[in-house]
């Protein structure tokens, strides 16, 4: 394994004061290493988004506060960088795409002047030069009819057009790292498939390194090199791609892979693990995910937890991990095959 | 857009000609004889019956109304009574003051109302938001002769830095203009400013929520250029509505801010007309406002397509 | 997303905290009190403010005539004290009047729909003149008295309130209990009066309340051009009037009354935006960036 691009440490972000104060995010720790696929995966309000946000500091910063021990980019920290240098990172080093394609593109700008402009942000280049990385890029992510597409606004492009030239404004600077959150959730499947397919050939192209969040495990399965599940603000598992889904180690990873075997079997119910996300206030000892789990025993909710190793490169926090692997899944093969 | 202009045009024809007939049965919603009600208390029998001719009140009410409009599509709005001078001609003399002050107060107010709008909205809920609300309320609660005053007495009377009081026309040099509208525009945009600041600041509160705002962040845009560049084009409409809105306000303040500043425009010139019960000239003036009025609304109905491309005509 | 739902509550604790609408609008109530009870008092306990007394024009501000006296020797203090009357009585009535009158015209136009074209067009019409104006016509023919000043007044502010609330009226049509009432047959003036006037309320109050800061500074202006006012009740505008062609030496004749003025519509204004955060929760927000 190369050396890792990007490095986090026991990453926290929490909202408002103390004893208030919202822990969304806890002890949120992951590498990625050049070329690498992470998937950051969970339910809504598991932090995922937020996680993101926190890496290039793009959370509201009067109510938001993040903590980290390490936070590194190719050996750098990233921690304690003023607006003026991380704007040196933001879109170079460390390119974001969005959820939304349509909310994420400003509607009052042409699609070839946003381009131009991540471009021209990052290092002293014409008009005329912009505009032509700008058609390059388009061309890159297979728009078709580039030139004329430039002059266009975003509304006169489709959703999976504007997915394709967000990716192209977060590819113009070949970043080291692209943080993608959610990229396909707003696009219908076809267009989902593209899009992924899209991402994993730039990602080769670029030898860029990639953290996919979503909640999507179709998606995941698709596209990860590795997998980390959140919830409730912390990393529960994380592993290579066929040990989370073969091996699951967590009543949770368990609970999410047995809901896509049932969505699988039976199409029109929506899949849900019974129970919702808690609500993360101040400090809590044991287990979040304790109340919904099927194997959780009283002491899950009042032991401390810690992330054990349970096979080279899997980890989880799961006091029942042994057990839980016991419990024949179905769910891995479905979704891996 | 043409199409657009046109459909827009038709669309003022109701309230012009609600405004025809407002203006044309002013004088007669008063009560008691309109002859005598212009003519003043001192009138002698004579100079009633005049005025009662010149104004054809012994007509029918529908033939004074033909002949009044007949007159309009002339471009003849009729004779003052006090002067005997073309209405036209009066308001054509006027025009150049009023013309030069609105002009100037707008520039001011824009200037003075985005960026203090869009610091407020950036730094919302703190000292510089409060006291950026606090003076746009101030601004529209002052009225604008108090305002006046203060400036006159201070810059003028005190300090003798700027003229007390008058015009000094564009024909004698763009620089004694200038003097002689600083105070009045002074005075007259710190309302305008209100208005406008209040309304840049809540339309860019929505704005800086958007996404588009965050991903202009992570693309390594910096603060000034987020503010000036992805969002204030994206708060364009609302400003400039408002900006069109306030003219009818600007429009009220003209009146008084003349008449405070002694200067020869529409505003000094309503006043007079009113007070002398000069009908034929308050007719007049009400449909001179109103057109400038409908037509700035109209402009500015225009414009949204620049800051907002999804709107197309 | 996550962000949303995680801050909510946080936040809005938070802006309750820190907003000045509270702690403001109780002290703009405060401020007000004091002028309403200074228009009954002072009337009352002052010493003459009509008669003319020659000797003592145009003083400066001392510790007889505290706010100087005008150009025909008369206390600055006391007339000016008097008009708060004025004032705050053509402030409330013409909020007053054009609540009803609006409200009702817009009650009518946007529930029963009947001449709701005509009704609007009219209203364009009557927004196309400025309305001080509008106003300044209407006093100047209508003559001089409170009662005209305050019609003068009132009918130019009626169109925005008729347009407030035909929206307000229009959108709570649509809400699911209003359509349930209507459809078990209940009697429009049942609806109107049980479901949609006690929604409508709070957005007239606020608009009300803004009228009467607007009537007030309106009434200064037409007293102030000499249009409408009579010279036996004292007015701001009126005293200030008079002090024009002395501005450049006894300035406090219009200084007193300005800031009596000022202030009162100031804090009107202020109470108003208290009033709209307290009725109108969705104003509540603040940038992220």
């Amino acid at each position: 394994m190369t050396a890792p691009v990007l490095q986090v440490e026991n990453l926290g972000v929490s909202f408002g004061v103390e004893p208030n104060a919202l822990h969304a995010v806890r002890e949120v720790s992951f590498s990625l290493s050049a070329g690498e696929t992470l998937c950051l995966v969970g339910e809504s309000g598991s932090g995922k988004s937020v996680t993101a946000l926190a890496l290039l500091n793009l959370l509201p910063p009067r109510s938001a506060r993040i903590s980290a021990s390490r936070l590194a980019l190719e050996g750098r920290s990233l921690l304690g960088l003023g607006e003026r240098e991380l704007s040196h990172i933001r879109g170079k080093a460390i390119s974001m795409i969005f959820q939304d394609p349509m909310s994420s593109l400003n509607p009052a700008l042409t699609v070839g002047y946003q381009l131009a402009e991540a471009v021209r942000l990052h290092g002293p280049v014409s008009a005329a030069a912009a505009r032509r990385d700008a058609l390059a890029i388009l061309d890159k992510v297979r728009i078709p009819d580039a030139a004329r597409r430039l002059d266009e606004y975003p509304h006169q492009l489709s959703g999976g057009m504007r997915q394709r030239v967000m990716i192209a404004m977060a590819l113009a600077c070949r970043p080291r790292v692209l943080i993608a959150d959610e990229p396909t959730t707003a696009l219908d499947v076809t267009v989902q498939a593209q899009i992924l397919e899209l991402i994993g050939d730039l990602k080769a192209d670029f030898g860029t390194a990639v953290l996919f969040i979503t909640h999507d495990l179709g998606v995941v399965a698709e596209i990860a090199d590795r997998v980390a599940v959140m919830y409730a603000g912390r990393i529960v598992e994380e592993g290579e791609v066929s040990q989370i889904f073969d091996d699951p180690a967590h009543g949770y990873t368990h609970g999410l892979l047995s809901t896509l075997a049932v969505a699988n079997r039976h199409a029109q119910r929506l899949p849900e693990i019974p129970g919702s996300t808690p609500r993360i206030l101040g400090a809590d000892m044991g287990c979040s995910f304790a109340p919904r789990c099927a194997f959780a025993e009283p002491q899950c909710r009042t032991m401390e937890l810690h992330m054990a190793e349970i096979a080279p490169g899997h980890v989880t926090r799961c006091r029942r991990a042994a057990i839980v692997r016991g419990a024949k899944s179905e769910a891995g093969h479905l979704a891996h095959g | 857009m043409l199409r657009y202009v046109g459909l827009r045009l038709l669309s003022t024809i109701p309230v012009l000609a609600f405004v025809l007939l407002l203006a044309f049965f002013l004088l007669h919603l008063a009560p008691g004889d309109p002859a005598a009600l212009i003519a003043g208390d001192s009138a002698t029998p004579a100079q009633v019956e005049a005025i009662r001719a010149q104004l054809h009140l012994n007509e029918p009410l529908s033939t004074q109304l033909w002949i009044w409009l007949i007159d309009l599509a002339h471009f003849d709005l009729g004779r003052s009574v006090f002067s005997n001078l073309p209405v036209t001609q009066l308001i054509a003399q006027r025009f150049e003051p009023t013309l030069m002050l609105a002009i100037s107060t707008t520039i001011l107010a824009v200037l003075l109302a985005v960026p203090l709008g869009v610091i407020a909205a950036y730094r919302a809920r703190t000292g510089i938001d409060r006291g950026v609300i606090v003076l746009a309320v101030a601004g529209y609660s002052v009225p604008v002769f108090v305002i006046g005053y203060c400036l006159i007495f201070v810059f003028a009377v005190q300090l003798h830095w700027l003229p007390v009081q008058g015009y000094k026309p564009l024909a004698e040099g763009l620089g004694g203009t200038l003097r002689s509208l600083v105070l009045p525009t002074v005075a007259l945009a710190l309302l305008y400013v209100g208005l406008i600041a209040r309304v840049t600041r809540a339309t860019m509160l929505e704005v800086l929520d958007e996404d588009y705002i965050r991903t202009a962040r992570a693309k390594g845009a910096l603060t000034l250029r987020v503010l000036c560049i992805h969002a204030l084009k994206n708060a364009g409409p609302p400003i400039v509505t408002v900006i069109g809105i306030g003219f009818a306000s600007l429009i009220g303040g003209v009146v008084v801010t003349e008449t405070v500043f002694n200067i020869p425009g529409l505003g000094r010139l309503t006043a007079e007309a009113v007070l002398r019960r000069d009908y034929p000239l308050v007719q007049g003036m009400l449909l001179t406002f109103a057109v400038m009025l409908v037509a700035i609304n109209l402009v500015v109905d225009l414009t949204y397509p620049l800051f907002d491309p999804r709107i197309r005509y | 997303m996550a962000l949303v739902s995680a801050t909510g509550p946080v936040d809005a604790e938070a802006t309750r905290r820190r907003l000045p609408g509270n702690a403001a609008t109780h002290v703009a109530l405060g401020i007000v009190a004091v002028y309403v009870l200074l228009a009954v008092v002072s009337p009352l306990v002052l010493g003459d403010y009509i008669s003319v007394h020659p000797a003592t024009r145009l003083k400066p501000p001392s510790a007889t005539f505290w706010f100087g006296t005008d150009q025909l020797g008369r206390g600055i203090f006391e007339r000016t004290l008097v008009g708060t009357g004025n004032s705050l009585l053509v402030g409330a009535c013409v909020a007053l009047l054009a609540t009803l009158i609006g409200g009702g015209i817009g009650l009518v136009a946007g529930y029963f729909r009947t001449g709701e074209w005509v009704i609007m067009r009219l209203m364009d019409g009557l927004m196309a003149v400025p309305s001080v104006l509008l106003a300044i016509a209407l006093a100047s023919l209508l003559g001089a008295g409170l009662t005209t000043v305050i019609i003068a007044i009132a009918v130019p502010e009626i169109p925005r309130m008729v347009r407030l609330v035909r929206s307000v009226v229009l959108a709570l049509r649509q809400q699911p209990y209003v359509l349930a009432a209507i459809s078990i047959g209940t009697r429009p003036a049942k609806i109107l009066f049980r479901h949609i006037l006690p929604n409508a309320v709070g957005a007239l109050t606020v608009q009300a309340t803004y009228v009467c800061a607007s009537a007030i500074i309106t009434e200064s202006i037409l007293s102030f051009l000499g249009i409408g006012s009579t010279p036996d009740s004292p007015s701001w505008g009126s005293i200030m009037a008079y002090g024009r062609p002395y501005f450049q030496v006894s300035p406090w004749m219009i200084l007193f009354p300005g800031v009596f003025l000022s202030v009162l519509v100031l804090t009107i204004n202020i109470l108003g935006d208290g009033l709209r955060d307290m009725l109108d929760p969705r104003l509540r927000r603040g940038a992220t960036l």
